[in-house]
């Protein structure tokens, strides 16, 4: 999923990822920055939310989880 | 008491929920749009947010907040969508049985909200719009958090 600037950039918020069986986070950005090369992933600070909670780099995916990119936050 | 709601808060109803018999202290802290951001003239703005996981991160706060400090009562309360200069973004309420872990513990669960909650802002001026970029996503590691 995608928020914000994001998801102004992309124009999209949600999408499916297609990914090999006990693909990780990183594999999971990685085919975000080939689908949406707009949103200049290599340049930009984000966290990686899998499930509503922070996660690294190496988490490992299941099918249905669901993944947001998650720009500085600027709420209060 | 956790809202996320794109309708007017209603601050008492929030200092209201925090009370008790127990209580000596109730405190409550308003977050209020501001017409100006470095100098610059801001007419409006807008709050997006990740639903689940800011009511996530919202209730884990409160949950901490009232573990560590050994407060009574935490509601807190984050406007999204369209919002006008001067309205209330956010409310935090708290209370416990004296004034110190209430005032110190309240500026905690501030701070944290302006870290970790997925909520963004965007600022609107007379010739354009920002996201606001606040400071804390440092490294794209995501260790941090």
């Amino acid at each position: 999923m995608l928020f914000a600037k994001f998801k102004e950039i992309a124009n999209v918020g949600n999408f499916d990822l297609d990914l090999p069986a006990g693909a990780d986070v990183n594999e999971a950005i990685d085919k975000i920055c080939l689908q949406y090369p707009s949103l200049n992933l290599e340049e930009a600070k984000f966290l990686i939310s899998v499930n509503y909670d922070y996660a690294n780099h190496s988490k490992f995916l299941q099918e249905g989880d669901e993944i947001a990119l998650i720009p500085p936050v600027s709420g209060g | 008491m956790i809202t996320i709601t794109e309708s007017e808060l209603d601050v008492q109803s929030f200092t209201d929920s925090v009370h008790g018999d127990e209580n000596g202290a109730v405190n409550t802290f308003l977050g209020v749009t501001r017409n100006s951001t470095d100098g610059r003239a801001v007419i409006k703005l807008e709050y997006e947010c990740y639903l689940p996981m800011a009511q996530k991160k919202l209730e884990e706060i409160r949950l901490e907040a009232i573990e560590k400090w050994k407060i009574s009562s935490v509601a807190i309360g984050h406007r999204i969508g369209a919002l006008a200069i001067g309205e209330t973004s956010l409310v935090v309420a708290v209370s416990g049985p004296h004034r110190s872990p209430v005032f110190e513990v309240c500026q905690y669960i501030v701070d944290r909200i302006k870290e970790v909650v997925p909520i963004w802002k965007k600022e609107f001026f007379e010739d354009g719009a920002i996201w606001v970029d606040s400071i804390q996503c440092e490294s794209q590691s995501g260790d941090r958090l």
